[in-house]
């Protein structure tokens, strides 16, 4: 269930070379909807050359440092790796209590839907979690990119306890229907599409992996 | 008076592609708009080197959003097009309207 992850050279070497942050998200999302690495391999390699260019015109000692750095950062990554947290949290945690729907906010536009997910996060691994996060990406079922995200700490640095469960966490788009029509009528608009969303979850220094995808439900909810 | 810019065929389609987008441009979806309408495989590097360029002569703004998960805890780069870019974009416009009229075998109106 793990989202796919880009050749990590190349994103390493993206990171390392004054790629803009952006480009490389931007690279990563792309790659995350079904692109090749061998396509990923090519858009790396030209944005490198971009990037070689520019630092080359601008400044040779700060590309000389940025090697150095590079150097100096493999050796932390060892070292993190070697020692770092072990628990792989798309199985060491489970969403339990699970609901979407669309949730009513305030706008002066009128009524407001937004796509909104609640669920409770078990530790079912045999170490606390600390600093256990979520975000949830929400992408309208007729588009291939993001809709809006929303992100929680669910929970703190003392971790959660094996076999405990988070309170309700509920992750809900700032992006969604406006209209002067009631909530209900608005679900049933002609020109409404349904939304889809991603849940990726992260504890202490470990990267972010996917926990699920689930249709929201057209429906209202609290 | 700020000095005119001549936009070069890409920077004319990134241009728009951000104006039909509206609060949703960023590279990805900026990218996707223009693959889907001209058909035209874009290379996002190219893509933001010609947003920069827009930016530097003042056409476009942009600004860093939240990290995301799906984007390995990078912000996406939103951009949106200043009232001078929109000035360029309908003198690009009414010249290659001009342009168009006249040549029958492209369907422009004889004048």
């Amino acid at each position: 269930m793990n989202s796919r992850v880009p050749p990590p050279l190349a994103e390493w070497l993206l990171g390392k070379s004054g790629v803009p942050d952006a480009l490389i998200g931007d690279l990563r999302e792309t790659f995350e909807l079904g692109r090749s690495e061998a396509w990923y391999w090519r858009q790396a390699m030209l944005a490198l050359i971009v990037a070689a260019r520019g630092a080359f015109l601008r400044d040779r000692p700060l590309t000389l440092r940025r090697v150095l750095t590079s150097a100096g950062i493999l050796v932390a990554i060892a070292y993190t790796a070697a020692c770092g947290p072990k628990v792989d949290v798309a199985t060491g945690v489970k969403l339990e209590n699970l609901s979407t729907g669309w949730t009513e906010v305030d706008s002066p536009a009128g009524t407001k839907l937004v796509p909104s997910i609640a669920f409770r996060l078990t530790n079912v691994s045999d170490e606390a979690l600390p600093a256990l996060q979520v975000n949830a990406i929400f992408r309208r079922d007729n588009e291939d990119f993001e809709w809006g995200n929303d992100f929680r700490r669910a929970a703190g640095s003392e971790g959660l306890a094996p076999g405990a469960t988070t309170r309700d966490v509920v992750l809900t788009s700032p992006q969604g229907y406006t209209g002067a029509q009631t909530p209900e009528a608005l679900l049933q608009n002609t020109s409404f599409v349904d939304a889809t969303v991603n849940v990726f979850g992260k504890y202490a220094s470990t990267p972010w992996v996917k926990l699920g995808q689930f249709p929201i439900a057209r429906a209202l909810r609290e | 008076m700020s000095r005119r810019v001549y936009l070069a065929h890409f920077e004319l389609v990134a241009l728009l592609a951000t104006m039909r987008l509206g609060d949703n441009a960023y590279g990805v979806s900026i990218a996707a708009e223009i693959e889907s309408i001209s058909g035209r495989t874009v290379a996002l590097a190219s893509l933001y080197l010609t947003l920069d360029r827009l930016e530097e002569n003042g056409l476009v703004r942009s600004q860093l959003g939240e990290p995301t998960a799906s984007r390995g805890g990078r912000a996406k780069r939103c951009f949106w097009i200043t009232p001078r870019g929109l000035d360029e974009v309908k003198a690009a416009q009414r010249t290659l309207t001009q342009m168009w009229s006249g040549i029958p075998e492209l369907g422009g109106e004889t004048i």
